[in-house]
């Protein structure tokens, strides 16, 4: 591949960046005018006498959208490097390669759009900016520093791809997790900004002022969590942007080397997506519980306030993200011989989802007439009430988890007949066993000996609440004897009858008994939920880990009984990509709405008040107008910036060759 | 690749129009665009209505508690008849004031256990439900003490007697009340970074893992919003609650 003009002005990246550059002068226009008669520092500056907010919002959407595409792709690509590096497989490095390229077309972007911010912000918000500046500003240059930094890494990484093969191949996987570092760092310090407007700390609260230190403001109570949250979502966004990339050039590809390569790169796409979006609704339960612990406030107005509703659309995208998955996974199985034998199971998988999808999304409050109150006898359904609850949501999103994780060992299996006995397998993976078995017990292990070993009055409940804590702590200790018993199962060569037996027993712990015992806490010992969420998920993802540890090891080097044919996938389960693509695209810009609107007219919770005409709080409709446009504009630009990258391979994608 | 790409854009605008849609029905089933009224309370105007509207709008009161059948929160105690001791606030309020007055050793009246329900909502907090309530008369929620009166007139009015007269509100909740009003007017702060920049020194005064409205315990008579470290050096950060 030839290196090609990254910022030079004959580049047609350089072109992109330079257009960008121009529609931020003109966005900045009309408050540099506004400004030139000003005598003193304004508070607020309209935009060409329009709503100021409005564009803040946007151009902060968009650089938020393609910056989590730049920190979620880098963190896949470095890993499909390594795997092409170890295994020696050159598909798997020609794949990172081309996921890099599509990154290094939307970096420049990415910066020109945090330009673009920045200026507005000075320019639209002047109060704001140097509230934050004069708490911040350290940090500034630091965050100027690492962009630099991780500018270099990237041209190093991408432009020394072919140059650093051979022997220095093991230095090139060393600028790709650097690249990662960089940009981790970089996250962090934005988020701190983000978060320290949500969560101020260090603040006196008579006087209002800030009488912290920088540090202090950084490592505010929401700044990890918020990190976590994001850090997987940009993999989930990545994932799917990348699906949906791939799911284009299939449906345009012209001969069947190309279309099996697409094929490939979009199930990639669609499992490192999948992969990301399984904790992921763990790590928001976690932010929206320090949103909590942070303001009550906030955190109820989140849930049961103004946002509530936002939740029931993010219900749906969330619905549509796993099973759209879903669904291309089991349109994946038509291409691999041999996974015919699995699709009975398909259908009852199919229940489950949709079941779980409808509790996942059924509102606690739904709005009524008088009359369909009294047609109702009451305020509420008598059983779709229970529904709308926290822990009906809880064994809900567990088991649609549970399902996919299900529909993907299915995926795996589609092909591979007769095992090997376990024995043939050699000492080594008997130790591997054997250590997966270790973390899982002692993950259960810790959790159950903390439920144990808990202090009620830290919940503010009395002493004889700690009787609820009890049962929790024994089906995880249950669980560990099935850790031991289906381990023991799997060195006998029943390994798949310990994963059956596994999967029973999580579902029937995490999703049936806690799920129906959360209502029992919710009105015994209330505050206790958040520790029983914590102890489903725990069987859920130690589920995952032990089946998937159960898993290699049991098919390695079995019968295989059919091949993959990539590239026969019908155009559907390419628009199934897209749809996937589109989802999250739009679940990142309603999150952010919610997000950043949680803190209503305050500029910094509780501490720095939005006094503008634009201080308000939309309603749904208006979001959902604002959202959509952003999410119309991000997909037109990721077009056209992926259009320009790909200009110069055109016959480089005649060339490409099939996954075997 | 020109046809299949437009069925991809054809698709995508699809999806975002049903989008669309979605925020469109949701506001127009849940009333959330319609205009709401604001009532500005003054002396003249205290009443349980007007405690009704700041109850159901600016004090946020039903993120977290219903009234019998209205509303759906069940984060705090529904203040209709479904609520703890299966009565009305109203009526509820008389046999707290007598477990108050027990407790305090003072004497305690109905509308001094709403008032204090109010402004000091740690000071007793009802079994099985979290200490979390923030004071209303602090940012980010400020009422106005006539705002907190009418408030506890309408709660009054829940199966109790409505008296204004009866409400009297503690020393030092008035001067908390105007300070909290103000917006201050906000200079740029600079000159605390003196030495150490990045604040990597350890300074006891602020802890930053705590929360603008938690309840943190006093330090040197004063607290910090932020919270403040405990003398044992760790903080008390439990206040969390579940979405």
């Amino acid at each position: 591949m030839k290196p090609r003009g990254w910022l030079t002005i004959g580049g047609r990246k350089g072109w992109a960046t330079a257009g960008l550059m121009v529609l931020g002068l003109l966005l900045l226009a009309p408050a540099v005018m506004a400004a030139g008669g000003e005598a003193a520092p304004a508070d607020y500056r309209g935009f060409f006498g329009g709503d100021s907010r409005l564009i803040i919002w946007i151009v902060a959407q968009v650089h938020l959208m393609f910056g989590a595409f730049v920190l979620g792709v880098p963190i896949f690509a470095s890993i499909v490097e390594v795997i092409g590096w170890r295994t020696g497989d050159p598909r798997y490095d020609r794949l990172a390669h081309e996921f890099t390229a599509l990154l290094s077309a939307a970096f420049s972007t990415t910066a020109a759009f945090g330009g673009l911010l920045v200026f507005a912000l000075i320019g639209l918000y002047p109060r704001f900016m140097a509230f934050l500046t004069s708490i911040f500003h350290s940090t500034y240059y630091v965050y100027s520093l690492l962009f630099f930094a991780e500018g270099f890494t990237l041209y190093l990484y991408y432009y020394g791809w072919d140059r650093m093969r051979g022997r220095w191949k093991g230095l090139h996987v060393l600028l790709g997790i650097l690249l990662n570092m960089w940009g981790t760092i970089l996250m962090l310090l934005a988020n701190a900004w983000a978060s320290y407007m949500m969560a101020p700390s260090g603040i006196d609260k008579e006087t209002l002022r800030f009488v912290g230190t920088t540090w202090q403001a950084v490592a505010n109570p929401l700044w990890i969590p918020l990190a976590i949250h994001r850090f997987i979502a940009n993999i989930a966004f990545g994932g799917f942007i990348v699906g949906a990339y791939a799911a284009i050039k299939f449906l345009g590809a012209r001969s069947e080397a190309a279309r099996a390569h697409y094929d490939w790169m979009g199930y990639v796409g669609n499992f490192v997506g999948l992969a990301a979006l399984i904790p992921l609704p763990f790590a928001g339960y976690y932010l929206g519980r320090e949103v909590y612990s942070a303001s009550p406030v906030m955190g109820n107005n989140m849930m049961g306030g103004a946002f509530s509703w936002g939740f029931i659309i993010q219900a749906v995208l969330i619905g549509i993200l796993f099973i759209g998955g879903n669904y291309y996974l089991w349109a994946g199985m038509g291409r691999i011989g041999g996974a015919e034998r699995y699709q009975p199971y398909i259908k009852y998988i199919n229940v489950i989802l949709l079941i779980c999808f409808a509790i996942w999304l059924t509102p606690r409050n739904i709005p009524l007439t008088g009359e369909e109150q009294m047609a109702l006898g009451g305020q509420f359904h008598p059983l779709l009430k229970y529904f709308g609850l926290m822990s009906a949501k809880n064994a809900a999103v567990n088991f649609i988890i549970l399902s996919t994780f299900f529909s993907f060992l299915l995926y795996r299996r589609g092909n591979k007949g007769r095992t090997r006995s376990f024995d043939e397998h050699g000492l080594g993976a008997k130790i591997a066993l054997a250590l997966a078995a270790a973390i899982s017990i002692l993950v259960l292990w810790w959790y159950a000996r903390n439920l144990l070993t808990l202090d009620p009055k830290s919940l503010d409940l009395s002493a004889d609440r700690a009787r609820y804590f009890s049962l929790p702590a024994y089906l995880l200790l249950g669980q560990i004897g099935m850790v031991l018993l289906t381990g023991v199962l799997t060195l006998r060569d029943r390994g798949k009858l310990a994963q059956a037996l596994f999967f029973a027993s999580t579902t029937v712990a995490s999703v049936f008994v806690l799920g129906v015992y959360g209502f029992v806490i919710m009105e015994k010992a209330n505050p206790f939920l958040r520790n029983l969420a914590v102890a489903q998920w725990l069987m859920v993802m130690v589920c995952l880990l032990w089946n998937t540890a159960i898993d290699v090891l049991l098919f390695r080097g079995a019968e295989t009984v059919g091949g993959i044919r990539w590239g026969q996938m019908p155009a559907r389960s390419q628009y199934a990509l897209i749809l996937l693509c589109v989802s999250i695209v739009m679940l990142m810009g309603l999150m952010g709405f919610i997000r950043s609107g949680l803190r209503e007219d305050w500029h910094v919770y509780a501490v720095l008040q939005d006094t503008s005409e634009w201080a308000w709080t939309p309603t749904n409709a208006y979001m959902a107008r604002v959202v959509g446009g952003i999410v119309l504009l991000f997909l037109g630009l990721v077009a056209f910036v992926f259009w320009l990258a790909g200009l110069g391979e055109k016959e480089e994608q005649e060339e490409v060759r099939a996954p075997t | 690749m020109r046809r299949p790409f437009l069925g991809v854009v054809v698709f995508t605008v699809a999806l975002v129009l049903v989008f669309v849609w979605i925020g469109e029905v949701i506001t127009r089933v849940s009333g959330e665009g319609e205009r709401r009224s604001s009532v500005v309370i003054t002396g003249g105007n205290i009443t349980p209505e007007a405690g009704e509207a700041v109850f159901w709008g600016k004090g946020k009161c039903s993120t977290c508690h219903a009234v019998g059948s209205r509303g759906a929160s069940i984060r705090g105690p529904n203040q209709g008849e479904s609520g703890p001791l299966g009565m009305p606030i109203g009526a509820r309020a008389e046999e707290r004031a007598r477990e108050r007055a027990r407790a305090t050793g003072k004497p305690f009246t109905a509308s001094d256990y709403l008032v204090e329900s109010l402004v000091d909502p740690g000071a007793f907090v009802v079994q099985g439900y979290k200490n979390e309530m923030p004071n209303p008369m602090r940012p980010p929620i400020r009422l106005t003490l006539e705002e907190v009166k009418a408030v506890v007139l309408y709660l009054q009015s829940l199966g109790g007697n409505v008296d204004l007269a009866a409400i009297g509100l503690p020393a030092g909740v008035e001067a908390q009340a105007k300070a909290a009003a103000v917006v201050e007017e906000w200079t740029p702060y600079l000159p605390a970074v003196q030495g150490d920049r990045l604040g990597l020194r350890a300074d006891p005064r602020h802890y930053s893992g705590g929360s603008v409205l938690h309840r943190y315990p006093q330090e040197g008579g004063r607290q910090y919003r932020g919270g403040s470290r405990q003398p044992g050096g760790g903080s008390q950060d439990s206040q969390s609650t579940d979405p």
